[in-house]
């Protein structure tokens, strides 16, 4: 993926289509959970574009592709909260002050990059060699300690923590953004 | 190897600062790991013609070969802005006898059952069509769908089949689980559900009866809610789903 990164910022042919296919369900699915099929249809779209027309923008070595992409989306579904709270009529019960325009907006943004957090996060443990997916599902979801998985699993204790070191590196790096999205 | 720090070994103090890197890492991902959430782990694929008005926005010297990525059932709502994922639709016609659960807490069982899937189900093209095969006996099946455990990391049972049939004007799930444990004496029930399409909206359809048939609700349309979902549920009260699922399908 990382290489990929790279021919993506060097605006190789066909990087795009690769990106897409690889990010593609999981922006337009982030975009799905706020809005209709339609607009997450043209916020996706949108969101692939801006990204390609700014890939000089975006550090490969410092960051994730796919964090990049969740962000600007996070921004455009921010974009749209702003224009859908400048219409009086469809925000009713707040007034057009600047503070509650902004608590409002910025309740949205706390919780749309909640909502990508999660989504990058599960994408990420899916992509996990196998054995290493289980071993981080049961320490993060079944709050195994590293005995209790060897136990579990039958594997050595020492494979379930560098298991474990090496999946949680893998999904730092997964998640790690370093980049400027404004403007972009 | 010792893990004791000798503050004149470098490499031993390095090695204790990438532990202690390691452990916040753990802390923080497990933190966020219990916040997931059922719609957190499905993806939905984007619409087939979103890749060509994608290519066709950009400048391209060549134009590259669609790429593929899996089309989910077609969505043919029009929601606004959506409500938060937080208050997620629980609609259920048995929500109001559900509520009255003891409200019973209980962790004892939490080493045993794995929480939260964390696996995502991507819902790969199926063509969004259900159909009614013919049969000779009285109830007519409607449609059908092998539930599993794939990418779900919850091993209670390997899969089992949910079927909808039609008795005379009434719908009926027929649930066959043959490998799923008993819950005699557990604080904890299966209850099953239908998701629709768009991961929005989700139909309770309560505990699973140990005679695996459940009536579906008049106004439920299937083929709006085609994903049949199996979760395990702790007598807590809550009636939203805990994100426990242990088997899921597609109904084809």
């Amino acid at each position: 993926m990382a290489d990929l990164d790279h021919r993506f910022v060097s605006g190789e042919p066909g990087a795009l289509a690769e990106v897409y296919a690889e990010h593609g369900s999981l922006v337009y699915s982030y975009c799905r959970r706020r809005l209709d099929e339609e607009t997450a249809k043209e916020v996706t779209q949108d969101v692939f574009v801006s990204a390609w027309r700014a890939r000089d923008r975006f550090d490969a070595d410092r960051g994730s592709l796919r964090t990049w992409l969740m962000a600007i989306a996070k921004n455009r579904l921010i974009d749209l909260y702003r224009q859908q709270a400048r219409r009086p009529q469809t925000f009713s019960g707040v007034t057009e002050s600047g503070v509650d325009l902004v608590d409002t907006i910025a309740d949205h943004d706390d919780e749309l990059e909640r909502v990508a957090s999660r989504m990058m996060l599960a994408t990420a443990i899916r992509e996990l060699p196998e054995r290493a997916r289980t071993v981080i599902e049961l320490s993060f979801f079944s709050q195994l300690t590293h005995h209790e998985i060897a136990e579990t699993t039958g594997l050595p204790i020492g494979t379930v923590k560098s298991d474990i070191r090496r999946s949680l590196l893998k999904l730092k790096q997964s998640l790690t953004t370093a980049h400027e999205v404004a403007n972009v | 190897m010792s893990d004791e720090w000798l503050p004149d070994d470098p490499a031993a103090a390095e090695s204790a600062e990438a532990d202690r890197q390691i452990e916040d890492l753990s802390v923080e991902f497990r933190e966020l790991a219990r916040e997931l959430t059922p719609q957190d782990m499905i993806l939905l694929a984007p619409p087939p013609d979103l890749w060509t008005a994608i290519d066709t926005s950009t400048v391209r010297p060549e134009r590259p070969e669609a790429p593929s990525v899996s089309r989910g059932p077609t969505s043919d709502t029009g929601d606004a802005i959506a409500e938060p994922a937080s208050k997620r639709q629980a609609v259920s016609p048995t929500s109001a006898a559900q509520t009255t659960r003891t409200a019973r807490r209980s962790r004892r069982l939490r080493p045993a059952w794995i929480a939260a899937a964390a696996a995502a189900v991507a819902l790969v093209a199926t063509g969004g069509t259900i159909f009614a095969s013919q049969r000779n006996n009285a109830d007519q099946l409607v449609a059908q769908a092998e539930i599993t455990n794939d990418g779900l990391p919850v091993v209670f049972a390997e899969s089992g089949t949910a079927e909808v049939l039609r008795d005379g004007t009434d719908l009926y799930l027929d649930l066959e689980l043959p490998d799923l444990p008993s819950t005699t004496g557990e604080d904890a029930f299966y209850e099953v559900w239908m998701i629709d399409t768009d991961v929005v909206g989700m139909v309770s359809l309560g505990v699973v009866p140990s005679s695996g048939r459940v009536d579906l609700p008049d106004d439920l349309d299937p083929t709006a809610f085609p994903v049949v979902d199996i979760s395990v549920e702790p007598l807590d009260g809550n009636p939203t789903h805990s994100g426990q699922s242990i088997l899921r399908g597609v109904l084809q």
